[in-house]
C-alpha cells in the first residue's frame, strides 16, 4: 500500500515537472516570438521608409517626424533659457550691491 | 526518516526544481525582450541615420528652422534680461552717486576731480562748477594745481557735480562731471558689470 502511494506520488511530481517544463519552454517561445514578430515588424517598417525617402516620396511623413523632434528639442532648448533668464533676474542683492560698488570705485577719481 | 518525512522532502524538492525551471525561464524571456528592445533601437537609428543621408538638407532645414529660432528668441530673452539687470545696476550707481554728492566726503571728490583735469590739460584754464562747488573750489585754490593760471567759474550748464575745464581761448574742454565719469563708465564697464553679476 504504502510503494504504491510513493509510485503514485512520484508520478504525480514527474507531470508536474514535465508541465513545468512546457511552461517554461512556452514561457521562452512566447518571448522569442513576441521578438520575431516585433523585430520582423520593425524592419519592415524600416524598409518601407527607406524606400520612400529613396524615391522622395511621402515626404511630409519625414518632415512631420523631423518637426516633432525639432519641437521636442526646441521645447527643452526654451526651458533652458527660461531658467537662465529667471536665474538673471533673481541675481542676489549681494551681487547687485557688489557690483554698485564696482562702478562707484570706478567712477570717483583715485 | 518516516515515509511521510520523505514524500513530503521529495515533494519540496520537486517544487523547487520547478521554480528554478519557470525562473530561468522567465529570465530568458526578459533576456530576449532586452536583446530586442536594443535591437529595435538599433533598426530605428539606423534608419534614421540613413533617411537622414538622403534627406538630410530637408530635415536639416526643418531643425534649424524650429530649433534655430526657439535658440534665437531665447538668446534675445536672455539678452533683454541681462541688459535691464545692468541697467537696474548703473541706475543704482547714480543714486549712490548723488548720495556721494550730497555726502562728507564730496568736497574732497570735487577737489580731486578739479585737480585731475587741471593737470590733464596742462596749461591755463577755467574750472567750471555748479554755483555752491564753484564757491568752494575758490576757497581751495592753493590745494588746486600750481604752474598754471586757473580760474573758478560758475557754469551756464546744470552740472550736479564736477566739473568741466576748458583752456583760455576755449579749444579744449575736459568733462570731468560725475554724470560723464558714469557715463563713461557705463561703456567701458559693462563686461566687468556683467560678470560681477555673474549674467555673462
Amino acid at each position: 500500500m504504502e510503494m504504491k502511494n510513493i509510485l503514485g506520488l512520484s508520478e504525480r511530481l514527474t507531470a508536474l515537472i514535465e508541465k513545468a517544463e512546457s511552461e517554461a519552454q512556452e514561457i521562452v517561445s512566447k518571448a522569442q516570438r513576441r521578438s520575431e514578430t516585433s523585430l520582423a515588424e520593425a524592419r519592415k517598417e524600416a524598409d518601407r521608409r527607406r524606400l520612400l525617402a529613396q524615391r522622395r516620396t511621402g515626404l511630409e511623413e519625414f518632415l512631420a517626424e523631423s518637426e516633432a523632434e525639432a519641437e521636442k528639442e526646441a521645447k527643452k532648448v526654451t526651458k533652458d533659457y527660461t531658467k537662465r533668464v529667471e536665474e538673471i533676474k533673481n541675481t542676489s542683492e549681494a551681487k547687485i550691491k557688489e557690483a554698485v560698488e564696482y562702478i562707484i570705485q570706478e567712477v570717483l577719481p583715485k | 526518516m518516516s515515509n511521510e518525512q520523505m514524500e513530503n522532502k521529495l515533494i519540496d524538492k520537486t517544487i523547487e526544481q520547478r521554480n528554478k525551471m519557470l525562473e530561468k525561464a522567465n529570465s530568458e524571456a526578459a533576456t530576449i525582450e532586452s536583446r530586442t528592445k536594443a535591437e529595435l533601437k538599433r533598426i530605428k537609428d539606423q534608419t534614421n541615420q540613413a533617411i537622414e543621408n538622403i534627406l538630410g538638407g530637408e530635415i536639416r532645414a526643418v531643425h534649424d528652422r524650429i530649433v534655430g529660432g526657439a535658440q534665437l528668441q531665447g538668446r534675445k530673452l536672455v539678452m533683454e534680461a541681462r541688459t535691464e539687470i545692468i541697467s537696474n545696476v548703473f541706475e543704482e550707481a547714480q543714486e549712490d552717486l548723488m548720495k556721494v554728492i550730497e555726502g562728507p566726503k564730496y568736497k574732497e571728490v570735487l577737489v580731486k576731480l578739479a585737480s585731475e583735469s587741471i593737470t590733464k590739460l596742462d596749461e591755463d584754464c577755467i574750472v567750471y562748477a555748479n554755483k555752491e562747488d564753484a564757491k568752494y573750489l575758490k576757497s581751495e585754490m592753493e590745494n588746486l594745481p600750481i604752474g598754471h593760471k586757473v580760474k573758478i567759474e560758475e557754469s551756464k550748464e546744470d552740472i550736479l557735480g564736477g566739473v568741466t575745464v576748458v583752456n583760455m581761448d576755449g579749444t579744449k574742454t575736459i568733462y570731468n562731471t560725475l554724470e560723464r565719469r558714469l557715463k563713461a563708465a557705463r561703456g567701458r564697464l559693462i563686461s566687468e558689470v556683467a560678470e560681477k553679476l555673474g549674467v555673462i
